[in-house]
C-alpha cells in the first residue's frame, strides 16, 4: 500500500549473493539505474506524505475526529476492495509502462489535490482525494510489482535495488524528517514567501511539503516511460484467485482458522484506530516541547519504521523457542502496550519505547498468523483463504470502525486509547489461551 | 546433561511458555508505562497527566479577543477562547492579576456552564469590579480537570493575556 508507511520489506524474495549475481551491458546498467531511481523517488514521496502528517493536517483543517478515524477506516477497507477485485480479474489487463506511468501520474495528482483540499479547508474534497489517492495506491502499487518483477530479474537487479525495502526505509524516514522540519518552520504567521509569474505567494510549509511529494510521486511515474520493457503489452501469467465454497467448508469446519481469524480481525482493528490517532495526539500534546509539532511525530514513527525491520528476525528466532500460539500470546500483550502507554504515561519517552514494542508485537503476530496459516490451510486453498479472510473482516471494520472514531470524538482519545488496549487483553488473550488449552488437551488424549 | 538443555528446543509446554510471556509483557510494559514519569517530579504542573489534551487560546481577530467595559462597580470583561487540544474541558477558571495602590490583586471566577469540547470557542461576559480590584494587567483563562473528585487547575494550558 502505498500510503502506508509501515512498508514491510517483502520477505517471498530475497536479494542474492554478490557472486550470483548476473553481470550488466552498458545500456541494461543504465536501465537498472533507472529502476533505482524510480524506486528512491517513490521512497521519498512516501515520506513527504505521511500518513500521520496527513492526519493531523486533515485535522487543522477543520475535520472532526470521528471524521479522521472513519477516513483510516475507509482506507483499509478500499483497499481489500480493490486488491480483491484486482486478484479476481487481473488476467485481463495488460500492464505495460504507459498505463503504469499514467496511474503513477494520476496518482501524484490525487496528492495535489489532497493538499488544495487541506489548504481550502474542504472536508469533502479531502475525502474524495483521500479515496481516489487509496484506490490508485493500491492499483498502482500492486501493477507496478508485478510489471517490475517481470522486467527485471532478482539477479540483475544489484546490491541497492535487491535491498530497497530495507534501505527505502532509511530513505523514508530522512524524507520525512526534512518534511517535518519544513512544516514546523513556516507554520502560522511565519510563511515561506516567493513570487511566481508576479504572482507573491506566501505558503504554509506543509503545503510546500505535499506539492513536492506530488511532484516526485509524478516525476517517478514519468520515468517509467524511458525504462525499455521485455515482452511489452505481455497478457500477465498470474492466476484468478477466487473464493470457493470449499474454502469456506474448510474455514468453516476448523475451529482454530475461525479464532486465528477472529483474533487478526480484531488486532487489525485496534491498529488502525489506534494509528489513525497517534500523530493527533502527539501532535496536539507535545508540539510545544522537544523538537516540535511535526518533528516529534516523525521521530516516533521513525522509532516504528526502523523497528519494522528487526521484528521479523527476533520473531523467527523466538517463534522455535516458544511455538506460535504462545508467541502470539506475546505479540498481542505487546500491542496492547502501544495504546495504553499513550492513555497512562504520555510523554515522548515512554511513548518512543511503547511504539518501538507495539511494532516489534505486530511484527511477531504477522510471523506467527503467517506460519500458523501456513501450516493449517491446504496448499491449494491458501491464496484463496487468505482473500477470504480479508473479505471478511470487512464486516467488522463496518461495524466498530464508526464506534472508536465516535469514542474519539465524544470521550476523547486517551479513553479510546485505554478502550483499545483492555480490547486486545480481555478478547484476543482469553481467544489464543483457549486454543492452547485445546490443543493440550488434544495431544494428552492422543 | 548440558547439551541436552541447549539442543532441546521445545524445552517447555505450550501453556508454560505462554505463561512466561505474558508475566514478561506485563513487566516490559509497566517499564514502558512508567518511563518519563520521573523526570518531571519536581515540576508539579508537568505531573497533570488529566491536563492532557487540553488547551486553550485566545481568538485571534487582529488581536485577542478581551474587552474591558463599564467602570467602577458596574465593570465586566468580555473573552472568546478557542480550544485548541483534543479532549473536552469541563469547566474554566477565570483569572484577573490586577493592580490597584501598589499592590497586585486577584480576581478569580469559576465560571458556570464553561464546559468546552475540542475545536469550539467559548464566549463569555464576566462583571468586574475596578473599584475593588483595580487595573487589570493580566488575564487568564485556566480549563480545570478533576482528579479524584476534586478540581484541578491545568495552568500549563491556560489562554494567557498581559496587557500593554
Amino acid at each position: 500500500m502505498v500510503i502506508d508507511q509501515l512498508v514491510k520489506p517483502s520477505l517471498d524474495e530475497k536479494p542474492v549473493p554478490a557472486d550470483l549475481e548476473l553481470p550488466l551491458s552498458e545500456p541494461e546498467e543504465k536501465r537498472r539505474i533507472k529502476f533505482l531511481t524510480k524506486e528512491i523517488l517513490d521512497r521519498i514521496g512516501y515520506g513527504l506524505s505521511s500518513q500521520q502528517f496527513l492526519n493531523i493536517l486533515f485535522v487543522q483543517s477543520g475535520a472532526s475526529l470521528f471524521l479522521v478515524g472513519m477516513i483510516n477506516g475507509l482506507k483499509v477497507m478500499v483497499s481489500v476492495i480493490v486488491s480483491y477485485i484486482l486478484e479476481r480479474y487481473q488476467l485481463s489487463v495488460k500492464v505495460n509502462r504507459v498505463l503504469m506511468s499514467v496511474v503513477g501520474v494520476f496518482f501524484g495528482i490525487s496528492i495535489f489535490t489532497l493538499t488544495i483540499a487541506i489548504h481550502r479547508k474542504s472536508t469533502a474534497l479531502f475525502v474524495l482525494s483521500f479515496v481516489f489517492a487509496t484506490i490508485i495506491a493500491v492499483l498502482y502499487g500492486s501493477l507496478y510489482q508485478d510489471w517490475f518483477k517481470e522486467n527485471l530479474e532478482m539477479r540483475k537487479r544489484g546490491f541497492f535495488l535487491s535491498r530497497i525495502s530495507y534501505y527505502g526505509l532509511a530513505i523514508t524516514g530522512i524524507s520525512m524528517i526534512l518534511g517535518a522540519a519544513l512544516a514546523d518552520k513556516f507554520t502560522g504567521g511565519k510563511r515561506l514567501a516567493f513570487e511566481i509569474l508576479g504572482q507573491n505567494l506566501r505558503l504554509q510549509g506543509y503545503v510546500i511539503v505535499l506539492v513536492f511529494a506530488a511532484m516526485i510521486f509524478m516525476f517517478g511515474a514519468l520515468l517509467l516511460l524511458w525504462i525499455s520493457e521485455k515482452n511489452a503489452g505481455k497478457e500477465p501469467q498470474k492466476k484468478h484467485v477466487v473464493i470457493t465454497p470449499e474454502t469456506w467448508k474448510e474455514f468453516a469446519s476448523n475451529k482454530v482458522l475461525f479464532v486465528l481469524f477472529v483474533s487478526s480481525a480484531i488486532i487489525s482493528l485496534v491498529q488502525t484506530l489506534a494509528t489513525a490517532y497517534y500523530g493527533i495526539f502527539i501532535y496536539s500534546n507535545f508540539s510545544e516541547s522537544a523538537f516540535g509539532g511535526f518533528m516529534n511525530v516523525a521521530i516516533i514513527f521513525i522509532i516504528a519504521l526502523l523497528t519494522s525491520v528487526i521484528g521479523p528476525v527476533i520473531t523467527q528466532f523466538n517463534v522455535r523457542a516458544y511455538g506460535k500460539f504462545p508467541m502470539l500470546v506475546f505479540g498481542t500483550m505487546l500491542i496492547a502496550i502501544g495504546p495504553v502507554t499513550y492513555w497512562y504515561n504520555p510523554n515522548l519517552l515512554s511513548i518512543s519505547m511503547a511504539m518501538f514494542l507495539s511494532t516489534i508485537g505486530s511484527a511477531i503476530c504477522g510471523v506467527s498468523f503467517g506460519l500458523l496459516t501456513l501450516e493449517l490451510v491446504r496448499e491449494d486453498l491458501k491464496e484463496s483463504y487468505a482473500q477470504l479472510s480479508n473479505v471478511l473482516t470487512l464486516i467488522p471494520y463496518m461495524i466498530f470502525i464508526p464506534i472508536g472514531a465516535y469514542i474519539a470524538f465524544n470521550w476523547g482519545m486517551s479513553i479510546l486509547f485505554l478502550i483499545l488496549s483492555i480490547t486486545l487483553v480481555v478478547t484476543v488473550v482469553p481467544l489464543y489461551m483457549y486454543v492452547i488449552i485445546a490443543y493440550n488437551a488434544r495431544k494428552q488424549k492422543i | 546433561m548440558t547439551s541436552r538443555l541447549f539442543n532441546n528446543k521445545r524445552a517447555v509446554s505450550p501453556l508454560i511458555a505462554t505463561v512466561i510471556l505474558i508475566a514478561f509483557a506485563v513487566s516490559l510494559g509497566a517499564v514502558v508505562m512508567n518511563l518519563g514519569s520521573n523526570f518531571a517530579t519536581n515540576d508539579p504542573l508537568a505531573n497533570q497527566k488529566e491536563c492532557v489534551g487540553m488547551g486553550l487560546k485566545f481568538h485571534d481577530l487582529n488581536g485577542p479577543q478581551i474587552t474591558f467595559s463599564g467602570s467602577g462597580a458596574d465593570g465586566f470583561v468580555e473573552f472568546v477562547v478557542d480550544h485548541v487540544g483534543t479532549e473536552p474541558i469541563p469547566k474554566v477558571r477565570f483569572r484577573i492579576s490586577a493592580a490597584k495602590g501598589g499592590s497586585t490583586q486577584t480576581f478569580i471566577s469559576d465560571l458556570e456552564n464553561s464546559a468546552i469540547e475540542p475545536g469550539y470557542p467559548l464566549s463569555k461576559r464576566v462583571a468586574y469590579n475596578y473599584d475593588t480590584y483595580g487595573i487589570p494587567k493580566q488575564v487568564e483563562v485556566i480549563p480545570t480537570a478533576q482528579r479524584n473528585g476534586k478540581d484541578l487547575f491545568c495552568f500549563k494550558n491556560s489562554a494567557t493575556y498581559t496587557l500593554p
